[in-house]
């Protein structure tokens, strides 16, 4: 079995302006089309061999954006660009091939395995659908998968529901890199596992992808996980990016208010370690109906006027580190002063 | 000197017939829960920590449940001896419970008003409209915005985090001595799951209530806990205050459990993990429940069950404390 | 040739993994017969169904007389240990007409099943899984066949087809395809959200593929369920046609016929008539009963 080397840090995934957009019907009162934009203008860059973490609180479209880039669910609008192919050019057929390169781990290990399916069976069926090989070769290919994820190979013939969450979870993995792709969109693999299984999920993650060298574009609403897996991260709020950087510069100089307040939330298990809570007021807006100006200003502890008003740019604060906020120097600033 | 003790446990057992065989959820746990405080009981799925927290509030479902024996003394009364009736009397008044998924606890098809209503008045001996002035102040209580405009409201119109609120106003309607908290942040946010915490701790202190916060999250643990509990297979394996628990965990799983989450402050490559996975019922290990996980155990652990001991006052249900493991090695 | 012994080699190199506990098999089916085992009402019937089919099948040996054999001197004979459930109109013998009666009913019930079950599931599951202008309308279409009164629609049928077991199957099926086609409809747009169908496409599966392979594989408890209730139910249906004299065309024997000629003299020979009835009974019950238990074995969720 042949690796083919991917040079690390060259964009392998370029996603432009992404948008999904659900809905579209007319509301009863107002000829005014109504839209869920769950995913609004994202762009992105996804570099083989790293892991890009997603983060944000449930609907900011995150499980949406990792989709899209799949095209499980169709886009609206936007560029993904694979291997110099755009994804949204391409025909069924084509599309499929290129499938093979790109695959998905889900969160629910108990939705994501077809009960009347044996383990062997499950394991396979990507090799089945995308290679032409004899049914020795394919159950060699996935016993072989089996050890790789840590899944004792007698286990060939049962069925997913004898296994608990951190073995199917590991059958999952298994489906997902028996073809060898370069991405995997891991759609919060370990959220459904107890603490003591997820870390061992996770560093079966890592070592896979020492290994094998495929990129991952994890998706999490835990900061802590994300910043152990992840070598970027791009934080979300109501379909929108609002900061990316790399995992030291975020963790250590968030710039956005709402990167530090959902750092500041997680509760550490360390009782020495006394923060500043920033608590945030209020709940997500509805994405049907996102505020003006900037989405966060309802929640922001920082907002000014021009907040409501003006949406912020998307800017490079040096070393990649990018940000959408008004007032995201002032931080700084502040820092400098002290 | 130990304060007065608002609820104490002993000895529980709970068990399930099942047709697979016997299952033993709860095994021989007991614990003390003071007045005006909060125990945190941590375990990961299977442990009983729900299970135990059933059986206080006596709605582990009969059968294939049954209580099989031990005491819960509240407010020195046992309430296993208390008739259904006595019981329902206390459920919701003196004892009130929050769960994991507001959603289901919620009915949907009445307005969260009329929910928080027919609870008080279920209770106390007021009228309707005492009740409703009640409702409202509960609810302006948990900081939900516009609680007139709310208490018509159907749980579905909420958000998860205010119907996390909806549930702890009702709970918190009848000024419970004991609240018992299931999981109340796991299905939220974090940034709302902040905001809960912060609720609970507040009102704690508002209304001197005790709470049993029942969590597999350490981080809850550790901003509300003043006691915490460790669980693993049915079984209490350490008991400690918060501050000894996280300065100097004693039991192998603790330790364990604390090393596998990922830190936000230190960076490893590889996390350090509990290798295997809890033992089914049918399949329990002869000796300590921990053993084939544990990476110190010695031949004793596979031959003997272990024993709470007292460590410093602490109790922890490992050899590694005793005079056998010296003398092993 | 060598193709055919590489595959016993296969099979050989397979079973030696097992016994040397390589490879363990999985206790799936082993499982679900147990538990199908110790439902006793269901192993009942289950029996009952089995002794069925062997008097379909062995009907000119169990049988005492040939069905159609004229025994004029016992014309509307009482039960006797002659004719055990007595003789009919033209003296035939009414056990060995039953008898044979049971070869028309069961294949009747199995064949209309089955055409209403592959038109049902295939349309029903591409209705389903394809959602939009392909749904509204397969369920346009299912609407118009339940549209008209059954018997109405099924003597429709026959009328312009005209008689014969064959028609009669047809007639049968295409009447009762759409409650199949409905509820694997229904059952089909629940399941293409899992996300085991996510990860097929995701993996480049074809539609045609999800469908075989991932969702009429998870329908399989609801489709039981519809063919054993959808046998006893055919089985109705042909009685009624046959009482109403569109279905089986005597002289062969069918218990709606029989019910049928029966009616006549239903005061001086009442066994003549409530004997099929009696037949049609048990085996309706049978195939209700069965098909309970047998969903109940196999739906792994059930599983402790």
């Amino acid at each position: 079995m042949e690796l083919e080397k991917k040079t690390l840090g060259e964009p392998i995934l370029k996603v432009v302006h992404l948008k999904k957009w659900f809905g579209g019907k007319s509301s009863l009162f107002s000829s005014k089309k109504e839209y869920i934009k769950a995913v609004d203008d994202v762009s992105f860059e996804l570099n083989a061999g790293e892991t890009l973490g997603v983060v944000g609180e449930s609907g900011c479209g995150k499980s949406t954006m990792g989709r899209s880039v799949l095209r499980l669910i169709e886009p609206t609008a936007g560029e993904i660009t694979f291997e110099g192919k755009d994804l949204m050019k391409l025909g069924g057929k084509e599309l499929r091939k290129v499938r093979s390169k790109m695959q998905i781990i889900f969160q629910d290990p108990y939705a994501s395995l077809n009960p009347r399916m044996t383990i062997g069976e499950v394991i396979a069926e990507p090799l089945e659908i995308q290679l032409h090989l004899s049914k020795e070769e394919i159950r060699n290919q996935v016993l072989k998968t089996m050890e790789t994820v840590g899944l004792n190979t007698k286990y060939y013939n049962r069925y997913p529901h004898e296994f608990s969450g951190g073995q199917r979870q590991r059958i999952g993995i298994a489906r997902a890199i028996v073809l060898q792709p370069d991405i995997i969109v891991c759609d919060e693999p370990v959220s459904a596992l107890d603490v003591s299984i997820q870390a061992q999920v996770i560093n079966l993650l890592r070592e896979l992808q020492k290994k094998m060298g495929m990129a991952y574009l994890f998706i999490s609403h835990d900061l802590s996980v994300i910043k152990h897996i992840s070598d970027r991260i791009i934080v979300m709020y109501l379909g929108h990016i609002v900061e990316t950087a790399t995992k030291e510069d975020l963790y250590s100089r968030p710039l956005h208010p709402y990167t530090t307040a959902l750092l500041s939330a997680i509760p550490i298990p360390d009782r020495k370690a006394k923060r500043e809570k920033i608590i945030l007021e209020g709940d997500l807006p509805s994405p049907a109906d996102p505020p003006s100006g900037c989405v966060f200003h309802t929640r922001c502890y920082r907002a000014q006027p021009i907040c409501s008003e003006k949406k912020p740019e998307f800017k490079d604060y040096g070393n990649g580190h990018c940000c959408a906020c008004h007032f995201c120097n002032c931080e700084n600033e502040e820092e400098k002063a002290e | 000197m130990k304060n007065e003790a608002l609820l104490e446990v002993k000895n529980l057992r709970t068990y399930f017939h099942t047709e697979a065989g016997l299952v033993k959820s709860v095994d021989g746990v007991s614990f003390r829960v003071e007045k005006g405080k909060t125990l945190g009981i941590v375990g990961e799925s299977g442990c009983g920590k729900s299970i135990t927290s059933l059986s206080i509030m006596q709605l582990v479902e009969t059968p294939p449940g049954k209580i099989e024996g031990g005491e819960i003394l509240f407010e020195g009364e046992n309430l296993l001896n208390k008739t259904e009736d006595e019981m329902r009397e206390i459920r919701g008044k003196k004892i009130a419970m929050i769960f994991q998924e507001p959603m289901t606890s919620l009915n949907p098809v009445y307005t969260i008003g009329k929910q928080i209503t027919e609870a008080l008045l279920l209770h106390e001996k007021i009228s309707k409209h005492e009740a409703k002035a009640r409702a409202l102040e509960m609810l302006k209580l948990v900081r939900i915005p516009l609680p007139e405009k709310r208490f018509n409201e159907y749980p579905h119109q909420l958000s998860g985090g205010m119907r996390q609120r909806v549930m702890i106003a009702m709970s918190l309607s009848c000024n419970p001595q004991l609240l018992i908290c299931d999981e109340p942040t796991t299905a939220l946010d974090v940034t709302i799951q902040a905001q809960i915490l912060e609720l609970i701790n507040e009102l704690k202190e508002k209304t001197g209530s005790s709470v049993i916060m029942i969590t597999h999250d350490l981080g809850v643990i550790s901003e509300v806990a003043d006691d915490v509990m460790v669980m693993y297979a049915g079984k209490v394996v350490e008991q400690a205050s918060t501050d000894e628990i996280f300065e100097n965990p004693l039991h192998p799983y603790t330790v364990g459990l604390m090393n596998c989450i990922p830190k936000l402050n230190s960076d490893v490559d590889t996390l350090p993990t509990i290798k295997g996975m809890v033992p089914s019922f049918d399949n329990m290990p002869k000796g300590c429940a921990f053993c084939p996980r544990c990476s110190m155990a010695k031949k004793i652990c596979e031959q003997k069950a272990p024993e709470l001991v007292d460590v410093d006052g602490r109790k922890v249900r490992c050899f590694r404390y005793t005079k056998e493991w010296k003398e092993e090695a | 040739m060598k193709k055919f012994f590489s595959f016993f080699n296969k099979q050989k190199k397979f079973e030696e993994d097992i016994l040397n506990g390589e490879m363990e098999y999985s206790s799936y089916y082993k499982d679900s017969l147990k538990r199908f085992r110790r439902n006793k009402a269901a192993m009942f019937c289950l029996s009952i169904i089995v002794l069925l089919g062997l008097v379909a099948l062995l009907a000119s040996i169990v049988a005492p007389y040939d069905p159609s054999y004229q025994d004029y001197t016992s014309v509307l004979a009482q039960p006797s240990a002659k004719h055990w459930f007595g003789a009919d109109e033209y003296g035939r013998d009414i056990l060995s007409r039953i008898i044979y009666g049971t070869r028309v009913s069961l294949s009747i019930g199995i064949f209309a099943q089955l055409l209403a079950s592959i038109i049902g599931i295939t349309l029903g599951a591409v209705a389903g899984y394809f959602g939009g202008i392909v749904d509204s309308v397969i369920s346009r279409i299912m609407e118009i066949f339940s549209a008209f009164p059954d018997l109405i629609f099924a003597m429709a049928i026959m009328t312009f087809m005209g008689k014969g077991v064959l028609n009669l199957y047809i007639a049968l099926g295409l009447l009762t395809w759409v409650r199949t086609a409905r509820m694997i409809r229904g059952a089909v747009i629940q399941l293409k959200e899992k996300e085991y169908v996510e990860a097929s496409r995701a993996s480049g599966g074809t539609s045609f593929r999800i469908i075989v392979k991932h969702l009429i594989p998870n329908c399989l408890s609801t489709i039981i369920v519809l063919v054993t209730l959808g046998i006893p139910n055919a089985i109705m249906y042909e009685a009624s046609l046959s009482f109403l004299g569109l279905g089986i065309q005597p002289p062969t024997p069918s218990w709606g016929n029989m019910i049928s000629a029966a009616q006549s003299v239903i005061g001086f020979l009442p066994v003549y008539s409530i004997m099929p009835g009696i037949a049609i009974m048990i085996t309706v019950i049978a195939f209700n009963i069965f098909g309970d238990g047998l969903r109940d074995a196999l739906d792994p969720k059930l599983r402790t």
